[in-house]
């Protein structure tokens, strides 16, 4: 017996039988692949024949896989979620989703992951942008494409990433040219759900940044009330040296709806990804965003909020993986959960060998509101360079007592001083956002969702 | 710069102190384990029927179980039939006193810095010698005894206390526990037993001092401590062992039990020979140690000092069922050359008004590994519980890992839970400001890491916190530089 | 300056780089026991780098020219031998050292001193007699000295700290640098008392500083001024004046060199 330690480096899952084999869904998701198989050149024939093979050998992941000790996939694997319906070519009326169409932006819409509306009236450089469907890109710049698709969301142990490739069908492209400086916010607006059957919903976005490019990407994930689905969705980010993605992601689902996101960031030199990503789940939601600082200067800024009650569940991942030296993070999710919701956090700051004056910042905050609910949260840290700066931190609790007297005897009724200062907990995230429309309409469904916030603007 | 980084990697490791082997006539059983081993080693024991079906019923669940492989460690497989699970010295019977006692023996342990001798041992600490497989001596039992407290070997308390060793073994860690506390519980050899009645302040520091000695034998010692209504124990334990090519095995078990008001304080000193500058060699050390604060307003807290064994695999833990129990757990781990530890602690809320802290300093040299795993749960009717965690981590040399994996889980909404985490090395300003004061380079580097690891050192009882400064210094050397 | 005797520190023809950047072009510095110095000079001008590369600190390259301490290679010396030496460094930004007791730092540092010197370690009674003697005299609180090195030590007391330390060892050569930035007049006043309280026949001083504030309260026999990493001007105090009223603009190196 030797105890080399060397080889402690990533921690591969463990395969001990922590998957459950695909059983009610698979035949359906068998014959959507391939619904969907003979579509596309080769190239992504291949990538979608892999995807579906990964998934018949892995199938689900069960609470024995570490990265899934808190998130049972039961609601996923017990329900039988089918293809959308191809739906006739009618005109749609978005007056339903006003509320959503934020000003300012240049839109693509998506209803039941077909491409239903293209705003791009609004951009202000339309030459230095293309903002397409996936199925267009493919048509008008395959060779790009090909390049970014699967380039940085790898299958490795990931069943569902390898379900979205299996059933891959359309999403959203987004490139900007190098050195262009986007004043247009692009706004990506994905409705769900039919009420005839449920349904699974696997789009891939893909968002390239060229170096010096600068850009606003909005995304916004609903559901048709009543409907019930689950979103399967995979976001590929690249982004250029000295590129800049601001990327505001909000997901307000409720009742049957399922959604489970994978963002996936590769970041050259001095590249900034700011993230903010917002959800108020409807039965269960897990929201992932990796980001790999691969050279000098990168700089990645992960904001989280999320705000559950009845008996949803709310999950999210982070991992911010510092390849190389002299790259920094920061990362402040914030969680508030009542009724009998259960929220899950689970962070990792890694550093590589090698990958000196990394300076990463983590910190989870959440408030429990109720007894019923219930929160899990995981910052972890996996250093292995001496010269760096790395620290985390978590606090679970609720709200302030002397707070909460303090405005009392200033005359505010609890029940209000209550909202207030829950207002106040989620509001450190909300302030932070890109656009002045987006915040408002954050503010809106926190007041709906809490019932009774006090009123803005 | 790297030239001071050389040398303070260069400081930090020295050789290691206790290496030797003491020639002993033993009697060890053939290695191996089946049915027939257990009930042999319960046999020489002389053990009531109900202690070997005990044994029996965990060496079967044992069979059922798979290696654990979530920590964050790495080793070849284990082979369990290769290893010895029974060695003693030789010896007619148990010896009465210290005069029957082999003076090769008592030389060992003199040796080692622990004189059996009442009259030569520090006046506040009554000692249990562990050879092995077996006590060889417990001193001052007859001065605890006027107390009340039961101080000996866990083999006499089955004899001597029957009622009491049934009534609690197996209550906080049962036989099917965890992988390696179901082999303990089938194969456990000696260890300490402790009882200290209803209200009785325990007058001294009670100690067990463990040796592994004979080569390709695991060691698998059982501890029970409980602490009756009001009671007070100070608990310590030192570990260290011969140095040798190969890995042994070290797999105890480690039961507290705090009654109403009781307080449990245990300390250890944990040295066991860590493997030479190449990774060769050294104990596996996989151990499970929980506590239970039964009681209203009872107290456990786990202190331990780190600075052996090839692998550390250990969670002190409390269960907090008692309203206003406390549990703490403070803890020193430094890893150097190629030693990895894994460890942290379980603080589990189930009573009202439960506080628990966690105080974790972690030191990573050379090649070495160590994770901080902890786990801190208040469960639904926990109200008020409390928890604060912080864990601190010492990078020294840029080929060691240091990682914290922290699991909070909390259902009740008045608790209030907080963890903090850093990550440092000792900075070149720090150095050459000590250094610009007229300090040597090393002495700068072990007073900085002292510096680091205070608020733990704190927590020893004082003879073993000189012990515990000398020992970092001594693990630390070959690490800086 | 007198030639009559063994100077305390000679700097000859300095040189000395920073990542390859030079940075002291060639300073002349001659420092007799009994002599309070002071260099002046603007941001960037080399001040601090001359205290480091005195104190000893790696990262700074000599490229060219010599320091002799009482006669011997100062820059052979590691920095606790120039500590043991008498040489003595107050920090302009001091270190913050968890855990460790400022009274067991404080120790630690006087013994190693002290043993050096050939004394035996300084009695833990006379210790603590000594240090409460030295505290009072800086006007550091009690409950500094029982926290850990300068952890959370506000800006000014972390410069009282050192004076502490400074009249604690003794040193033979106290370099200063820019000990008085930070501090209200008060914290000057006593800053300079504490290096005053140092001034004798064994003892000498050379104070780093950007403003002439200190010299107000430590007056010292020579002012050199700084500029590009060369001494522009030496005078008497006067010259610190006359640098306040005019300011370092018109002191450029190759303008005044030949004023050395």
């Amino acid at each position: 017996m030797s105890t080399r330690a060397s080889a402690a480096t990533a921690r591969a899952l463990s395969r001990d039988s922590g998957f459950v084999p695909p059983l009610h869904g698979f035949a359906s998701y068998e014959s959507a692949a391939a619904q969907f198989a003979a579509s596309g050149p080769a190239w992504l024939r291949q990538l979608r024949a892999a995807g579906l093979e990964t998934f018949r050998q892995l199938g689900f992941p069960t609470t024995r896989i570490e990265d899934w000790k808190y998130s049972d996939t039961t609601p996923i694997v017990r329900e039988l979620f089918q293809p959308p319906l191809p739906s006739p070519e009618t005109q749609v009326d978005l007056g339903l989703w006003k509320p959503w169409l934020y000003s300012e932006c240049a839109r693509l819409v998506f209803i039941q992951g077909r491409l239903v509306a293209s705003e791009v009236a609004a951009l202000a450089q339309p030459d230095q942008v293309t903002l397409l469907s996936l199925q267009d890109a493919l048509a008008k710049e395959e060779s790009y494409v090909r390049r970014v698709l699967g380039a940085c969301a790898p299958l490795n142990e990931r069943s569902f990433t390898a379900l979205n490739l299996a059933l891959l069908h359309d999403g959203a492209w987004v490139r900007v040219v190098p050195g262009t400086r986007l004043t247009t916010p692009i706004q990506l607006l994905f409705v769900g759900g039919s009420v005839e059957r449920p349904s699974i919903l696997c789009p891939r976005n893909l968002i390239v940044l060229g170096d010096v490019a600068e850009a606003t990407v909005i995304e916004c994930w609903i559901g048709q009330s009543g409907a019930s689905f689950f979103t399967n969705e995979v976001t590929e980010v690249v982004l250029g040296e000295e590129a800049h993605l601001t990327h505001l992601r909000i997901v307000e689902e409720r009742g049957a709806m399922l959604h489970l996101g994978l963002t996936t960031v590769q970041q050259s030199r001095g590249s900034t990804y700011r993230s903010q990503v917002v959800t108020f789940p409807g039965q269960w939601t897990r929201v992932e965003v990796l980001t790999r600082l691969e050279a000098q200067g990168a700089t990645a800024f992960l904001d989280g909020l999320f705000v559950a009650n009845d008996n949803s569940f709310v999950d999210h991942h982070t991992a911010v993986d510092h390849v190389h030296g002299g790259t920094t993070s920061r990362q402040l999710y914030k969680g508030v959960l009542d009724g009998a919701a259960h929220g899950v956090f689970n962070g990792k700051v890694f550093v590589r060998p090698g990958a000196l004056k990394s300076d990463a910042q983590q910190m989870n905050k959440n408030l429990l509101l109720s007894d019923n609910a219930e929160i899990d949260t995981k910052p972890q840290l996996e250093i292995f360079a001496d010269d760096v700066k790395c620290s985390h931190g978590a606090t679970i609790g609720r709200l302030d007592d002397n707070a909460l007297f303090y405005l009392r005897a200033r005359g505010v009724p609890a029940d209000e001083a209550r909202r207030l200062l829950i207002y106040g907990f989620a509001n450190e995230i909300v302030e932070r956002v890109p656009l002045e429309i987006a915040e408002r309409s954050l503010r809106a469904i926190l007041q709906r969702r809490l019932a009774g916030a006090p009123q803005e603007d | 710069m790297p030239t001071s980084t050389a040398k303070i990697e260069e400081l930090v490791s020295r050789e290691y102190q206790h290496g030797f082997y003491t020639p002993i006539e033993e009697e060890t059983l053939p290695p191996g384990l089946n049915e027939d081993i257990v009930r042999l080693i319960s046999a020489k024991k002389n053990e009531p029927a109900w202690l070997t079906e005990w044994r029996l019923k965990a060496y079967r669940h044992w069979l059922t179980m798979k290696e654990p492989t979530w920590q964050n460690v790495r080793y070849q497989p284990i082979d369990y039939n290769a290893i010895h699970y029974y060695s003693a010295p030789k010896m007619k019977s148990r010896p009465k006193s210290l005069d029957e006692v082999d003076p090769e023996l008592l030389r060992t342990y003199e040796k080692l810095g622990i004189p059996l001798r009442e009259q030569e041992l520090l006046a506040g600490v009554a000692v249990d010698a562990v050879f092995d497989s077996v006590s060889v001596a417990t001193t001052f039992k007859e001065k605890l005894a006027e107390h009340g407290v039961i101080f000996c070997s866990f083999s006499e308390a089955v004899q001597n206390y029957p009622d009491l060793v049934r009534q609690y073994l197996g209550t906080v860690v049962p036989y099917n526990d965890n992988f390696f506390a179901a082999l303990n519980s089938a194969v456990f050899s000696d260890g300490s037993f402790c009882y200290v009645p209803k209200g009785v302040r325990c007058p001294m520091e009670l100690s067990t001092y463990f040796r592994i000695n004979a080569a390709k034998t695991g060691q698998f010692e059982r501890t029970l401590i409980i602490a009756d209504e009001g009671a007070y124990v100070s608990y310590l334990e030192g570990c260290t062992a011969p140095m040798r090519d190969e890995n042994q095995l070290h797999a105890a078990v480690v039961e507290l039990v705090a009654l109403e008001g009781a307080e449990i304080k245990y300390s250890t000193v944990q040295n066991w020979y860590p493997g030479d500058k190449e990774g060769r060699g050294g104990i596996y050390n996989f151990v499970t140690k929980r506590g239970i604060c039964l009681g209203r307003g009872s107290k456990i807290s786990w202190t331990q000092i780190e600075t052996g064994s090839a692998i550390t695999w250990k969670y002190p833990s409390v269960i907090l069922r008692g309203d206003d129990s406390v549990g703490e757990f403070y803890s020193v781990a430094l890893t150097n050359h190629y030693q990895q530890a894994d460890t942290g602690t379980k603080m589990i809320h189930l009573g009202r008004n439960t506080r628990s802290t966690i105080l974790s300093k972690a030191i990573s040299a050379g090649h070495g590994q160590n994770s901080y795993r902890g786990l801190v749960k208040v469960m639904r009717g926990a109200e008020h519980a409390r928890n604060y965690t912080q864990c601190d981590s010492l990078l020294i040399g840029d080929r060691c890992g240091a990682h914290t994996f922290p699991y909070m889980e909390v259902r009740n909404s008045t608790a209030i839970v907080e963890h903090e985490a850093t990550t440092s090395k000792i900075s070149e300003e720090q150095l050459f400001y000590c250094q610009s004061r007229g300090i040597l380079l090393e002495d700068a580097v072990s007073m900085i890491v002292s510096g680091f690891c205070r608020q733990v050192f704190q927590e020893l009882p004082m003879e073993f916190a000189v012990e515990a400064h000398k020992l970092m210094g001594v693990s630390l050397e070959g690490a800086i530089g | 300056m007198s030639m009559s005797k063994q100077p305390l520190l000679e700097i000859r023809n300095l040189h000395v780089s920073v990542d390859g950047t030079p940075i002291l072009r060639g300073i002349d510095l001659l420092i007799h026991r009994g002599e309070v110095h002071a260099i002046m000079g603007p941001n960037g001008s080399g001040k601090s780098t001359l205290c480091y590369v005195l104190a000893g600190r790696e990262g700074y390259t000599v490229t060219k020219g010599q320091v002799l301490y009482e006669g011997r290679n100062l820059l052979e010396m590691s920095p606790e031998e120039r500590a043991h030496a008498g040489l003595f460094l107050a920090f302009q930004y001091p270190v913050e050292i968890p855990g460790v007791g400022n009274m067991y730092f404080l120790r630690t540092a006087l013994n190693a001193i002290r043993k050096h010197r050939g004394l035996e370690p300084i009695d833990a009674m006379d210790f603590l007699q000594l240090v409460r003697e030295k505290a009072k005299l800086v006007g550091i609180d009690e409950r500094l000295l029982k926290r850990s090195v300068n952890e959370g030590f506000s800006g000014g007391e972390k410069k009282r700290n050192e004076v502490l330390q400074m009249a604690i060892l003794e040193p033979t050569l106290a370099i200063l640098d820019e000990t008085d930035s930070g501090l209200d007049i008060d914290a000057l006043r006593i800053v300079a008392d504490g290096v005053n309280a140092l001034r004798n026949e064994q003892h000498a001083v050379l104070a780093i500083t950007h403003y002439q504030r200190l010299l107000e309260y430590l007056v010292p026999d020579y002012v050199h001024v700084l500029v590009g990493g060369q001494i522009v001007r030496s005078g008497g105090p006067e010259l610190a004046a006359e640098l306040e009223r005019r300011g370092y603009a018109d002191l450029e190196p190759q303008a005044t060199a030949t004023l050395q």
